[in-house]
């Protein structure tokens, strides 16, 4: 038996080594790209788009390349990883930490040659939803746009999955999760969470802190016309109140945490999902990709089939603000000039329509790409209602998907992006993964903080974490 | 023979570059890494001594000893003493029990204590969760916290404690303990005058062993909790995660002292009792 055991371990030994000379053997030069986990279609590594991506970039240019593909956690081991001197050419973390990064000039400008629209292999320019482009645009960090340096990969907000219970046994009203206050209603003492990381949870009390100024500015947008520049003008206004990290702000913001933690179960980053499923807790502060995942996976078995038991889970997007979030592909400074066509290339074939549906079906967070087949292929195969569906209502995603639209101007909308919805899906997956245009007025993306700021928010939340 | 000698002695300073290079690179060079990131600034970089001087002023108008930093730190001192306590309570009788009865496989007894520990002990903490969860004690009230965390900490270090004592009482000669019987001793008197004063390198051993994690384990507190119950280690995780390196790195250092005046204190360094302590310290 002995004998035995030993010879199978010498194979092993043996196949490893074979294995190891097969890895050095391969001499094609690397693109080391880094993601989440779990962040393209069939998972990481072994994803059948990255071997996919080596076919089609040597059948374009007729050069050899291997993808290594990393994973990071979050994006502060990623920025930990690459202050450490991780080397990667291509990079996909969220919006913070591209400006923090482009701040820190860790980052290259993406070449004039990737927005080239003329060359069809342009995926990304080609498709990129008309909405996206704009807000890559218009957002600026040190005077640049951020559509200089990044090209968006997947996007969402923030919000509450909640639910709702049944007719004879209500649980959570939709009013109460349609506010920030939430967080200290008695109503649902040890059965809300917050998120267990700073960002989240600073932004949460910036809410509960500004919450007179968000609705008075509010108040000020929906009597305008609602042309583009009032929107404009309305989300300056919030993006200002939702990134002041002054010391005097940060301590009222301390003090409203403070007051909510005790109505909490607790700050999670992934509990809460199996949490919320089966019931331990009826509202859990969510990112609205995690959200998708959630309703999902207490609606359906694994086969996509009802469950026998289903529960379903709701999202909701205060109605005051909300947090907007982009993971985006950026070239570093590491970088080498023979790599960046490679690099540009992986962005633009994991844009490419086909690519985007079957990642989008495997991930559940939406894409920033909006093309017809985006739209054909994943927004209607999955949320248009059946014909015979009497309270399906009409969903507009004009803003997203139609590039002639014009803020604010019907006569420029396609009645090809209106569709008809079950009417539960205007709370749930459809809502969660596009947001109609009226609620998305309202999320403002957050910025870095800067050193001083950082370790003042570090040490609020050693104070709030403290029980 | 005497040809050979000088041969071998050549090749046991050998044996021992593994070692060294180990220690260098991962002991030594973290160390200093550390030394340097604590007495920098995060910002310019320049040289500084006003990361311990943050550490030790408060916030928010308060003083350090209000601060939720010194609260941490007190709080995980607790959890440290009581599940050290605890360890010894339950693992000293077990130890001395396999060590002196007079089954033959006593090996076979003693894995019944270390089969456990191959299982993962994320995976081991995940399912003591469930169970309180179960229970209906998780997550309730801050007391039940601590207690989770302390149930968790004996759970995942029981047999750190438990080998080294085993260790020494097996090894104490019986001859003692039967020339204190001859003298008149009774098993009471004999075993505090005996056994337990002789077992004293293994528990030394065991303590630090149980005491040191169980400051830092922050995985255990955190799952144990739902993050409620915050230990040291746990905030010097968070320092690094938030880029803000220069302060994890004093409350690293601080940390380290502590344990080094701790160890000093109850005599870890002391030549006898490293004598005494001689394959046993390693079990």
């Amino acid at each position: 038996m002995k004998k035995v055991i030993a010879i199978a371990l010498a194979g092993a030994v043996g196949l490893a080594g074979l294995a190891l000379t097969n890895f050095i053997g391969d001499n094609r030069p690397v693109l080391k790209v880094a993601n989440w986990a779990e962040y393209i279609d069939g998972g990481d590594e072994d994803s059948p788009l990255i071997a996919e991506f080596e076919e089609w970039y040597e059948a374009q240019t007729g050069k050899k390349i291997r993808v290594e593909y990393c994973i990071a956690d979050d994006n502060e081991t990623l920025y930990n990883m690459i202050k450490m001197g991780d080397h990667f050419d291509l990079i996909c973390p969220s919006e913070y930490m591209l400006m923090k990064l482009i701040a820190e000039d860790r980052l290259q400008p993406l070449p004039d040659t990737f927005y080239d629209a003329s060359n069809p292999l342009n995926y990304y320019i080609n498709n990129v939803s008309p909405w996206i482009l704009n807000t890559f645009r218009s957002n600026e960090i040190l005077g640049s746009p951020w559509s200089e340096y990044a090209a968006g990969y997947m996007w969402g907000t923030t919000g509450f999955v909640y639910n709702p219970g049944t007719e004879e046994k209500p649980l959570v009203k939709a009013e109460d999760v349609a506010t920030w206050s939430v967080f200290t209603n008695a109503d649902y003492y040890k059965k809300i969470t917050a998120k267990n990381n700073i960002r989240d949870t600073y932004f949460t009390g910036l809410a509960m802190h500004y919450d007179s100024e968000l609705r008075t500015e509010q108040e000020k947008y929906e009597n305008s016309a609602k042309t583009a520049n009032d929107l404009k003008a309305y989300q300056t206004a919030l993006s200002t109140l939702m990134n002041d990290t002054k010391a005097a702000t940060m301590d009222s913001v301390k003090e409203k945490l403070m007051a909510m933690t005790d109505n909490l179960y607790g700050f999670e980053t992934d509990e809460g999902k199996s949490n919320v499923i089966s019931g331990k807790i009826t509202v859990n502060y969510q990112w609205s990709g995690d959200a998708v995942y959630i309703m999902d996976e207490a609606q359906y078995d694994e086969d996509g089939n009802e469950l026998e038991n289903p529960v379903y889970l709701h999202y909701s997007i205060p109605e005051t603000v909300s947090n907007l979030w982009f993971d985006g592909w950026a070239i570093t400074k590491d970088c080498k000039d023979e790599n960046i066509q490679a690099a540009t290339m992986f962005i633009n074939f994991l844009s490419r329509p086909d690519n985007v549906v079957r990642n989008m079906n495997y991930i559940g967070y939406t894409s920033c790409v909006g093309s017809d087949t985006v739209f054909e292929e994943f927004v209607l195969a999955n949320y248009s209602a059946e014909e015979d569906d009497e309270t399906a209502k009409e969903y507009d995603l004009n803003y997203y998907f139609n590039s002639a639209y014009n803020q604010g101007d019907d006569t420029t909308k396609d009645p090809k992006y209106i569709f008809y919805a079950p009417e539960d899906q205007f709370t749930r997956q459809l809502f969660a993964q596009y947001p109609d245009e009226n609620t998305l007025a309202r999320c403002v993306a957050m910025q870095y903080f800067d050193y001083d700021a950082n370790s003042r928010a570090n040490s609020m939340w050693s104070d709030i974490t403290f029980f | 023979m005497t040809k050979a000698k000088p041969k071998l002695r050549f090749s046991r300073k050998l044996l021992a570059i593994p070692y060294a290079l180990f220690l260098a690179i991962f002991v030594v060079a973290p160390l200093v890494i550390i030394v340097y990131y604590a007495f920098t600034n995060g910002d310019t970089g320049e040289f500084t001594v006003d990361n311990f001087v943050n550490f030790f002023s408060g916030t928010g108008g308060q003083s350090f000893f209000e601060s939720s930093r010194f609260k941490t730190i007190v709080q995980s001192f607790f959890i440290s003493v009581m599940s050290t306590v605890l360890c010894l309570a339950i693992a000293y009788p077990v130890a001395y029990i396999i060590a002196t009865c007079k089954v033959k496989n006593k090996a076979g007894l003693l894995l019944l204590f270390i089969v456990p520990m191959w299982v993962n002990f994320v995976l081991r903490i995940n399912a003591l969760k469930e169970l309180l969860d179960w229970i209906g004690i998780y997550n309730k009230s801050d007391e039940w916290n601590i207690f989770n965390t302390v149930l968790g900490m004996v759970y995942d270090f029981l047999p750190f404690m438990i080998l080294p004592v085993y260790t020494t009482i097996s090894k104490i000669d019986k001859s003692y303990l039967e020339a204190a019987r001859d003298l008149g001793a009774g098993g009471a008197s004999a075993f505090l005058k005996i056994t337990l004063p002789l077992s004293k390198p293994g528990i030394m051993s065991g303590v630090s062993m149980v005491f040191l994690p169980s400051m830092t384990n922050y995985v255990i507190s955190n799952y144990m909790t739902f993050n409620h119950t915050k230990i040291i280690g746990a905030f010097i995780d968070e320092c690094f995660k938030n880029d803000l390196w220069n302060l994890g790195s004093v409350t690293a250092l601080l940390l380290l002292t502590l344990m080094f005046l701790i160890t000093w204190l109850t005599g870890g360094f002391d030549a006898q009792s490293e004598t005494n302590a001689r394959g046993t310290s390693l079990w």
